[in-house]
Parts: C-alpha cells; sequence; structure tokens
C-alpha cells in the first residue's frame, strides 16, 4: 500500500489509526509514495480524536511525545519508523519503549532528541531586526532549522512576541505573525536584504558592545562555546563576527591586567575623609548576636 | 556619558557574576496581546562568549561607583577603572530592545554601592517596577539585593524580580573580614533569612490560593517565585574546598538556595595588593560545581566529597571528579550490581548520572542489563567498568584491590599541564 506526502504528524497519525484499524503490516506499507519536497500548508484532513484505533491504554504517552517530535526530523524514513513502532506496541511489545537497545528505539530517542535540541537552538538564536514595512514596525529574522519545526515553534514566539509584527523566514517555512493571526507559508531562498550586514538595525551595534564586554578574556574556553554554540549558527548571529578578535586579543589583554601593579587598598581612604567616615561607619556596624548561627562565626 | 559607553563600562563590571539562570520562575507569557515576553520554561541560552560563558540575561550593574572596598572586586571605592552611572529609563530601553530582538531572556541587575544601601536598592527596584507595571515586560528579572537593604524594600523588590540574591562572597566571617572588610556573614545572612521569608511566605500563599480556588479575586503576592541564589569566590582567601562546600552546604539547608555558583578568581584590570598573588586553576571551580551537584542531587555529605585524611585532606583532587575519588577511597562498596542495587548506589557509581540511574531503574524492570545496555545510555564504560557488575560483566578482583587504581583515570601528562597553568598574579570577580 502507498501512502502519499505525510506532510506532519497529524496527517501521519490519521493515516496510522486508519491502517491499524484495518491490520495492515507495517512491511506492507510504503510510506514514500508520492513525495513533495516542501511541507504543505493546507490543514490536514481531520479526523475525530475519539479514534479508537489505537486505545489510550495501548500507547504509551510517551510514544505520542517522542513521535511527535521525531516527525519533525528531516529524514523521510520516519514515516515508516514510527508505524513500524506503532505497530510493535500495539501487538504485544507494549513495553518497548524501555529497550534502550532496541535499534528502532534507539532511532527513535535519537530524531527526537535531535529535534528538541533544534527546536531549543532556534528558541535562542533568531535574532530579529526591526524595519518599516507599510508604516508599521515589522521584526524580521532569516534562520537555518536543521530540522523541520518552523510550524511547531511558532507557537513559542506567538506567546513571547505577541504584541509585536514578526514573520521569521527559513528554506523550509515561514512564520508570519501580524499581532492578530498566525500564518505559515512556503519556505524562501535567504532574501538579499536578511544577508548578515545588509540589513541595519540601530540595536545590533549595542548588542555587539554588550557582547564585547561582557567577555572575560582572562577565561578562554572557546570549545565550550562552540559545543553549545556550533558554527553552523554562526551566520544568522550578529555577534559571531566578533569572536575571532575576541579570542586572539584576550591573551594580550590578560597580559597587560597582569602587568599593571597591583594598588593599595587604602589609596583613597587615606585622602578621603568622607570616604573613611561612610566606610568605618559600615564596618562598625552591630548586629544582633544571634543573627547567624555560631558555626559561621570560625 | 553615552549610552553605549556606559554598556560598556557596566558589563565589564559585571562579568564577574557567575549566575546567568533564567528558569524555573511561574509561568506566563504575553498571549492575548498583554505587554511583552514569557517566562516559566527552561532557560534559554541565547548566545556564548568565547569564555564558554552563556549569555542569557542582559547583566550589567547599575552603577559601578561603589564605597565599599572587596579586595576582589573590580568595582571597589578604590579602583581606578572608568566609573560610570545608568540611569533607571536606560536600563529599561535597553532590556526591552535587546529582548524584542530575542537577544535575551531578561535582566540580570546588580549594582554597586553609592550613597548608602537602601538608596541603591530603590534604584534596582525601580528598574523592575518600571518594566513590569509601566512595560507589562514577562520576561525574567534577576535583582541582586544590597547588603543590609531595609525589609521594606526588598518585599518591593520580591514583588518585582523573579530571583533575588546576596552573595555570600567568601566562606567565612574571617576572610571576609580580611577582604570585604564593609561586609560580614551577619549582615549576608540576615538578608537571606528575610529573603526566605519571603519566599516561603509567597508559596504557601500560593498553595492556599490553589486549595480555595473559587476565590480568584484574592490578590496575589508574588516574591521572587524563581528563589534566592549566591556566589562565592574561590582561590581569593586560603579556605580549603571542605571549608567551601560545608558553607554551601549551610546555604543550601538553611536557607534553601537555588544555586550556590562558584567563581574562580581571575586577573581584572587595576587589582588591589591585598589580594593573593596566585590564581586559583579554572579547573578548581569545576570541580567545586561537581561536588556541589553531589551535595544536592545524589545524596553525599560533605564529609565524603572531601578527603578529611592524609596529605589532601580538604581539597578535591584536580584530576579526577569528586564521585571518582570518593570511589576510589571507598572500594569496599564495589562493585554494584546495577541489575539489583536500589537507586541510591546507583548514584554512587562513577560516569552514572542522576538521570540515567533513574533510567537504569525503569529498563531493568523488563530485562537485565548488560554493558551494551549501558552503553546506549551513554554511560562511559571505561570509567564505570570496575565499579560495576551486569548480566555480562564482573570486574576482575585485582583491579579494585590496585594500589595505583586513581593512576588508572587520569589523562594524560600534557593535561596536566594545562590544569596547572594559572595566570600568576591578582585577579578576580564581582558584586
Ligand atoms: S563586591 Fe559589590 S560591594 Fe564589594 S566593591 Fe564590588 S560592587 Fe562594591
Amino acid at each position: 500500500m502507498n501512502i502519499d506526502a505525510v506532510v506532519d504528524f497529524n496527517h501521519w497519525r490519521d493515516q496510522a489509526r486508519l491502517l491499524l484499524q484495518q491490520g495492515i503490516h507495517p512491511t506492507a506499507v510504503n510510506w514514500s509514495g508520492q513525495q513533495q519536497t516542501q511541507l504543505a500548508f493546507d490543514s490536514p484532513p481531520a479526523t475525530a480524536e475519539s479514534s479508537r484505533a489505537y486505545a489510550a491504554g495501548q500507547v504509551p504517552k510517551n510514544f505520542i511525545k517522542l513521535a511527535r517530535a521525531a516527525a519533525c526530523y528531516r529524514d523521510e524514513s520516519r514515516w515508516a519508523l514510527l508505524y513500524s513502532l506503532l505497530w510493535r506496541l500495539t501487538h504485544g511489545e507494549s513495553h518497548l519503549l524501555h529497550l534502550v537497545t532496541d535499534p528502532e528505539v534507539k532511532r527513535l530517542r535519537h530524531m527526537a532528541q535531535a529535534v528538541r535540541r533544534d527546536a531549543h537552538k532556534m528558541h535562542a538564536f533568531v535574532r530579529f531586526k526591526k524595519q518599516q514595512i507599510n508604516d508599521r514596525e515589522w521584526y524580521v529574522s532569516w534562520f537555518e532549522p536543521s530540522h523541520l519545526i518552523v510550524p511547531d515553534t511558532a507557537d513559542f514566539f506567538v506567546k513571547r512576541f505577541n504584541t509585536m509584527n514578526w514573520s521569521i523566514l527559513t528554506p523550509d517555512a515561514c512564520a508570519h505573525w501580524d499581532q492578530n493571526r498566525l500564518q505559515i507559508t512556503p519556505g524562501v531562498d535567504q532574501p538579499n536584504a536578511l544577508i548578515q550586514g545588509q540589513m541595519s538595525d540601530d540595536m545590533d551595534k549595542y548588542w555587539l558592545q554588550y557582547y564585547r564586554h561582557i567577555f572575560n578574556p582572562a577565561r578562554l574556553k572557546t570549545q565550550a562555546m562552540q559545543s553549545e554554540m556550533p558554527k553552523k549558527y554562526w551566520d544568522n548571529l550578529p555577534e559571531a563576527a566578533l569572536i575571532n578578535d575576541l579570542a586572539n586579543g584576550s591573551g594580550q589583554r590578560t597580559q597587560t591586567m597582569l602587568d599593571q601593579a597591583p594598588n593599595d587598598p587604602d589609596r583613597l581612604r587615606l585622602k578621603s575623609k568622607k570616604l573613611r567616615q561612610q566606610q568605618d561607619a559600615i564596618r562598625s556596624k552591630q548586629y544582633p548576636s544571634n543573627s547567624a548561627p555560631d558555626q559561621w562565626m570560625n | 556619558m553615552q549610552l553605549m559607553d556606559k554598556l560598556a563600562v557596566l558589563a565589564d563590571a559585571a562579568k564577574y557574576d557567575a549566575s546567568c539562570a533564567s528558569s524555573g520562575t511561574t509561568r506566563r507569557d504575553s498571549a492575548g496581546g498583554q505587554g511583552i515576553g514569557s517566562a516559566g520554561g527552561t532557560g534559554i541560552c541565547h548566545s556564548y562568549t568565547p569564555d564558554g560563558r552563556c549569555v542569557s540575561l542582559l547583566k550589567v550593574l547599575f552603577t559601578n561607583f561603589c564605597i565599599y572596598e572587596c579586595s576582589y572586586c573590580v568595582n571597589r571605592a578604590s579602583s581606578q577603572v572608568r566609573k560610570a552611572r545608568f540611569s533607571v529609563a536606560e536600563v529599561v530601553k535597553l532590556t526591552l530592545d535587546f529582548y524584542r530582538r530575542n537577544y535575551i531572556e531578561g535582566l540580570f541587575l546588580s549594582s554597586g554601592i553609592i550613597q548608602d544601601e537602601d538608596h541603591t536598592m530603590e534604584q534596582l527596584t525601580l528598574v523592575a517596577k518600571e518594566l513590569r507595571l509601566k512595560h507589562g515586560f514577562k520576561g525574567y528579572i534577576h535583582l541582586k539585593t544590597i547588603p543590609d537593604a531595609s525589609p521594606e524594600l526588598l518585599k518591593e523588590a520580591g514583588r518585582y524580580a523573579d530571583r533575588l540574591s546576596i552573595n555570600i562572597e567568601l566562606p567565612t566571617q574571617q576572610s571576609l573580614k580580611m577582604l570585604a572588610p564593609e561586609k560580614s556573614i551577619q549582615g549576608i545572612t540576615t538578608t537571606m533569612s528575610r529573603l526566605q521569608a519571603g519566599i516561603d511566605e509567597a508559596k504557601s500563599q500560593r498553595k492556599n490560593r490553589q486549595t480555595i480556588s473559587n476565590r480568584r479575586s484574592q490578590a496575589t503576592f508574588n516574591f521572587a517565585p524563581a528563589g534566592q541564589s549566591s556566589q562565592m569566590i574561590i582561590g581569593a582567601d586560603d579556605s580549603t574546598d571542605g571549608t567551601i562546600l560545608q558553607t554551601s552546604d549551610r546555604l543550601y539547608s538553611q536557607y534553601r538556595m537555588r544555586r550556590v555558583y562558584y567563581s574562580a578568581f581571575s586577573p581584572i584590570p587595576d587589582a588591589s595588593s591585598a589580594l593573593p598573588i596566585q590564581a586559583p586553576p579554572l579547573v578548581r571551580e569545576h570541580r567545586l560545581y561537581q561536588a556541589d551537584w553531589l551535595l544536592r542531587f545524589y545524596g553525599f555529605s560533605t564529609q565524603e566529597i572531601v578527603p578529611t585524611v592524609g596529605p589532601e585532606a580538604g581539597m578535591l583532587d584536580l584530576h579526577i571528579d569528586p564521585k571518582l575519588a570518593w570511589a576510589i577511597r571507598h572500594r569496599d562498596w564495589f562493585p554494584i550490581n546495577v541489575n539489583r542495587a536500589p537507586l541510591e548506589l546507583l548514584l554512587r557509581i562513577p560516569g552514572i548520572g542522576a538521570r540515567t540511574a533513574h533510567k537504569i531503574t525503569r529498563v531493568r524492570r523488563h530485562r537485565r542489563l548488560r554493558l551494551a545496555d549501558l552503553q546506549a545510555m551513554r554511560v562511559p564504560l571505561p570509567k564505570c567498568r570496575p565499579f560495576i557488575e551486569t548480566l555480562d560483566h564482573t570486574p576482575a578482583a585485582s583491579l579494585l584491590e590496585q594500589d595505583n587504581l586513581r593512576r588508572h583515570f587520569i589523562p594524560p601528562v600534557q593535561q596536566e599541564l594545562d590544569l596547572f597553568q594559572a595566570p600568576p598574579t591578582p585577579l578576580v570577580t564581582a558584586p
């Protein structure tokens, strides 16, 4: 049996329920019938949630969670994998998800984890640039997620930036919010205006300034940075342009600090009577003796 | 001074505070067209600087003028670094502008102490209040409280902030007296207990409100729903790791801190001669964090984590992690059978984290575990092998009896060099 162009989790679930009801074995299903390279944006066919094809108790909640995430993984084989797992879960292997070494379970967990990580990075690394579009303030971002996560992550941005107009453009799908309605539209090529450095936003300067100065040159740990912020994201992060200079200059800056002669802590106290009085008043402050437990006082 | 310059000076002044947490607060968002922002999920790190630290909050000082003389601090009275001061409106604007571009989760605002304590605290609170009331800001706010600020001001601050904190700075009164003469354990812990009282009160009110849920009109008393945290500077005084961890333990048990941060001091511009010459190796800070986790999530006590006798008494092993070091000192506990041992024992196995330990207890209900199962759970086998029994593995008894078991785990010489490469001079951390 050929199933054509499954577009998202809900769509897969509906198909899977029908197949399960008819008792069709996973090996008899070809999930990659008609391919569509894009996500489709029509809402999936509505089916009653009450479908008893898989009774609630039969499929662990955790499977639904994992499957929802894995459904966004960029790999056409995911639908067949999900159906195979669903079949096994409903045919005598209800504890399947605990078999950590089972290849299919491993694959499912791997996919779900990769998708969650990607979504988390998207929440973190989308950078909006404020523009005037038709006399309205509009916040625009270009992002390149590893997986097909735009529809599922849009909700986060809607809730957080509810009172802004914004668009997140990606090669797979775009999300637009006008403070009223969320629209998901097909993916686009990167607009020239959104290539790093082309579109300006005054705040970028402040952000770069902040990034430069919150960095501590005496503790260089570029590997730790890269494992959390892999290079593949750098193209779309304005601050990434500073990384090399900051890292390269850090040794020199640290040395300069070390070469400076230390100064006398009483330097100002000796000069300023006012400071001396202020400090002495604070130093002689008394606290009720029971205000700190004894063991602190050693 | 231009805003751009102030931002440089006041970020420079704030970078020594290690906290960047933005998780664990009440869930809220701006859906429905009210205000801006959301919070309450897991924290998001929006960027990372080349020092490996995450950038989650706009972390700045309100001002770096300070009348205190904490020798480890870049902002102390005698320091000659450039000084600046924001206005309330400037911090509010920067926070909102950064937030709208998705650079940050919120604000972490701290300050040097100007005029008197209450005046400083008032300014910080005002920023939070404006963000919340005037702009409906739903993002995360962490305010550093000022030692000795009045209870009324703390209460006000707690209403708008997700987290309040006050740094313990150094583990003993003696060290504070020497290096931060305007601070004292009593002053600091007095504030901590006030914060704790506020947090507890708000919590119990929330609980009550849930039980009498039909009385919705009841005003909510909000007080720092993400709790309080603190920070200790490592290596500025001669306290041992044991002393440091004991202090942390007290902070956790007596004031129910969400987190204690450790900040190994590192070179600062214009250092004070009151500081020791040698900076601690960064790995010491790392080991303290690991030990801190053992304390909080693995059922270890400080006496177990830090050796109490021998040449290394009081100090953590820099070469191997503290759980492994403990296991090597307590070989009679091993091998532990992963198929039978209770969770408390699984948590004691080197290389097995809390999450994995829980997973093991779930999986083994259905099947007995082999090494391959552990590998599938990403357990580092070389590390835990000598200490465990599985269906297909029993460690050679001789291994656990070896005198040089510890050496077995120490990475090659070249790494040792890195370990001890510490910047040779004065150094530090801030407010
Ligand atoms: S630690 Fe805080 S109080 Fe002490 S000098 Fe620095 S800014 Fe001032």
